[in-house]
């Protein structure tokens, strides 16, 4: 018959398990606190502090995380909903009307307006349109990291990714992911663990960056009722984080087997954030959103343009576009996604988004899908699925770049596939479940 | 031995659960207007189901502290603080998008109808605004 171990013997050898760096700051945090109680007298009334009670709430294991996804959702109906009257003030008042306006009236040659009117004011001018949105965004994550609760939000998940098989760390870089995923792929470098470091720079595109905020808020905001963009963009964000971390779970028992290392943060004091850091924060996150649409959008937009008017004769000047070289480009890759209800203008504004997310709306605008024309060509069901289709498959040709910097070509590659294998497979789901259990349409 | 006075611990316990069950009560209307396809009831939107099961996460805040709070104790009072919290973020939220819609209606676009914009999460924050008067009398002695 065995012996039952004692409790001390149980206590010993759950330590050993322990890994080096939490038992040193254990014994670290346990000295600090005996020298504390020998140092200080503690008044019973100060034992406990706003901050003390605001961690009760926000890192409690039960209501940790809803009240983290709740907080959530409120700064996506505050930026989507808040933001969109004065997106729409830019969008439909200053590059829809003031800015044709006068350029019809002082510009006579046709060309000239076409281009501006088609390539600049819908393309590059819908980008533009998104900057209170996509600068509030960064103002709101701005002010919940300078607050301290962005640290609290990472230590509540931690928890869940570690029971998950994931580095706790790992939600750090997925954080920052949320304002572009290049940073977001670099912050990856603090992971000590190779395995972990190359397992969460492959989830991490599927976070959702500035960048298709502004195909979310242009898709949504056409197709859904107003009060409801902000739940349609909130879902497919999650949507986003849940198949991270689905797929993070996948990697981590195939391609990375082990388990995760110990994940420690020093949880900061909560502080009233001053205006100026925020701003600043909100600055230096939006900044390249106005430098994008000024060279790579603008570029790619002209481009677009050239090709849906040329050849001149047969599109009489880009009138007749199911004439021109895009529509060539389009046809050719229509059938690869007529199964989701979306026609060839959308296929070639998707192909375009490989150099910058943006380019989609852009792209879309300069051919003619404009927010208006949307519900005419795209029901909610193939509108949902094109959400998703947008949030998964590949990122920015500069995103994919640094995979390969901080990995490989092989890994990049690998990441590219794996993307938009993933991608079409969510979209079809999204379409079965849409059209073959609720019976919603896909083509309108 | 209690924190604080259990006399006015038992005041922001029992306002907790009528927060609570505020609360609980909208969220499932939210929910039930959506899911069964009637619409808008008054002044309870007829679209936000998602909002509505959030609701239940802000009512899951106040109830859990309500025997705490009731026997003086700091710990219960935390989960009132986080549930006016709540509140508090809910309310400014939607006050601010009353803002952006009336910027809206100004510039000639939609329409602005006041018991459309008084969402349950504006007059539930104008509601719980006593009992965060009441949670800051404990707590204003209280270091950061």
């Amino acid at each position: 018959m065995s012996e039952e171990p004692s409790e001390e013997e149980v206590l010993e050898e759950e330590e050993e398990q322990e890994e080096p760096e939490v038992l040193l700051a254990e014994k670290r945090y346990d000295e600090i606190d005996e020298i504390l109680s020998k140092t200080m007298k503690i008044d019973k009334k100060r034992e406990w502090s706003i901050n003390d009670m605001l961690d009760v709430v926000f890192l409690n294991k039960r209501l940790g995380i809803p009240v983290f996804i709740a907080l959530m959702w409120a700064v996506f109906q505050l930026v989507f909903t808040f933001g969109a009257p004065f997106q729409s003030l830019i969008s439909d008042k200053i590059f829809g009307a003031w800015l044709p306006d006068l350029t019809n009236a002082v510009i006579p040659n046709k060309i000239v307006l076409s281009f501006l009117n088609n390539a600049v004011f819908n393309g590059v001018g819908t980008v533009l349109s998104f900057i209170p949105i996509i600068f509030l965004l960064f103002l709101v994550l701005a002010i919940l990291e300078d607050c301290g609760y962005m640290a609290r939000a990472a230590f509540v998940m931690d928890k869940a990714m570690y029971k998950l098989g994931l580095h706790g760390k790992s939600f750090i870089p997925l954080i920052s992911g949320f304002g572009c995923n290049i940073p977001g792929v670099m912050a990856c470098r603090t992971i000590g663990s190779e395995k972990d470091r190359k397992l969460t720079i492959l989830v991490n595109p599927l976070i959702s960056c500035g960048a298709r905020m502004v195909i979310y808020t242009f898709i949504a905001g056409a197709i859904f009722p107003a009060e409801m963009v902000g739940t349609v963009i909130f879902s497919i964000v999650f949507l986003g984080v849940a198949l991270a971390i689905a797929m993070a779970v996948l990697f981590r028992h195939t391609l990375f087997k082990g388990s995760p290392s110990a994940f420690m943060m020093e949880l900061p004091r909560y502080a009233i954030p001053t205006a100026k850091a925020s701003i600043l924060h909100m600055w230096e996150r939006g900044k390249w959103f106005i430098y994008k649409a000024g060279t790579i959008i603008f570029g790619i937009v002209v481009l677009v343009w050239f090709l849906q008017v040329l050849p001149w004769g047969p599109t009489q000047g880009g009138t007749v576009i199911e004439n021109s070289y895009i529509a060539m480009i389009g046809h050719f890759l229509q059938p690869s996604v007529e199964i989701f209800g979306w026609d060839w203008k959308t296929a070639v504004a998707l192909f375009f988004g490989f150099m910058a997310k943006e380019t989609v709306v852009a792209t879309m605008e300069t051919l003619g899908q404009t927010a208006d024309v949307l519900p005419t060509i795209m029901t909610p069901l193939s509108a949902y699925a094109l959400l998703a289709f947008s949030l998964i498959y590949v990122p920015c040709v500069a995103c994919m770049a640094t995979i390969w910097r901080e990995m490989s070509l092989k890994w990049m590659f690998f990441a590219i596939a794996y993307l938009m294998i993933l991608a079409g497979l969510i979209s079809l789901v999204i379409i079965g479940i849409g059209h073959f259990l609720l019976g919603m349409p896909i083509h309108v | 031995m209690s924190d604080f006075d259990t006399g006015i611990g038992k005041t922001v316990g029992i306002y907790a659960i009528v927060l609570g069950l505020l609360y609980i009560g909208i969220g499932a209307a939210k929910i039930v207007l959506q899911v069964s396809g009637i619409g808008r009831v008054g002044v309870i939107p007829g679209n936000d189901a998602l909002g509505g099961l959030f609701f239940f996460v802000i009512a899951a805040t106040y109830l859990t502290g309500v025997k705490g709070a009731v026997n003086g104790e700091y710990r219960g009072l935390s989960f009132l603080l986080g549930g006016f919290f709540l509140s508090l973020v809910y309310g400014i939220v939607y006050i601010l998008i009353i803002g952006g819609n009336a910027v809206s209606y100004v510039l000639g676009e939609g329409d602005f109808l006041w018991f459309v914009q008084f969402t349950p999460s504006v007059w539930l924050f104008i509601i719980a605004l006593p009992f965060g008067y009441l949670i800051g009398q404990i707590t204003k002695d209280m270091s950061w």
